[in-house]
């Protein structure tokens, strides 16, 4: 099946355009190839990450603050401390939808 | 009541409605910081054998399931879901077991959170490479 293509209209001010051409230009490309290649890159980054762990979170979700995390009685403060960065870094990737 | 290390019953969202309660599953609880929950995936599929375990993919053959109260499974730690705790999700919680199987020895709960920390490292290395 033939691919197909949508346009879009990008508006930089002059002297990010300049500093955009050159950049493209240094890589032999055109800018619009350049911010094509950004924005392809991106979405593979975020293809990546999302295939490496993917965090879904219910709707209701959305508007809940999460709390203390919860703590066996006999945890060493260590492993608490380890987790309660492990779970930030969880609660903060966004939903893949 | 729910903590980390539960296998509870949870209404998993599944990859097609991800917005909605899901079908009944048993999910591996990484974390509780009420209101919320971060729990894991878990399968009674098997995985094929003909294909490697990816990180974050861990089987409990028949014993270590049966000690944990359940057939052979297999724990995704790459499928987290981030739910509410609420009857809505976790049907069971209001019964006396709060729906919870069993609970994970502490050196399984730390094999389980060094994986996590590893598909973490991976993640933020991901972004590193192809970010721009």
């Amino acid at each position: 099946m033939a691919r197909s293509y949508k346009a879009l209209t990008l508006r930089l001010d002059a002297g990010r355009f300049e500093r955009l051409a050159a950049l493209a230009a240094a890589e032999n490309r055109t800018p619009t190839n350049y911010v094509e290649t950004l924005v392809l890159r991106d979405l593979a980054a975020k293809d990546e990450a999302r295939r490496v762990i993917s965090v879904y979170a219910a709707p209701e979700a959305a508007e809940l603050t999460p709390g203390p995390l919860g703590r066996g009685a006999e945890e060493p403060e260590e492993r608490y401390e380890q987790r309660k960065a492990l779970v930030a870094e969880l609660l903060s990737i966004p939903d893949p939808e | 009541m729910l903590a980390e290390g539960a296998f509870v019953k949870v209404l998993f969202p599944t990859a097609e409605q991800p917005r909605r309660p899901g079908l009944l599953h048993i999910g591996y609880c990484l974390a509780v910081a009420p209101p919320l929950a971060l729990v894991a995936y878990t399968s009674s599929r098997s995985w094929p054998a003909d294909v490697p375990l990816p990180l974050g993919v861990r089987v409990f053959g028949r014993d270590e399931a049966a000690r944990l109260n359940q057939r052979p499974f297999v724990l995704y730690l790459k499928r987290i879901a981030k739910l509410p705790m609420t009857a809505r999700w976790f049907p069971e919680m209001h019964e006396p077991s709060a729906g919870i199987v069993a609970v994970a020895p502490l050196p399984l709960r730390d094999e389980l959170l060094d994986i996590v920390r590893e598909l973490l490292r991976r993640r933020r290395e991901a972004i590193r490479r192809f970010g721009s």
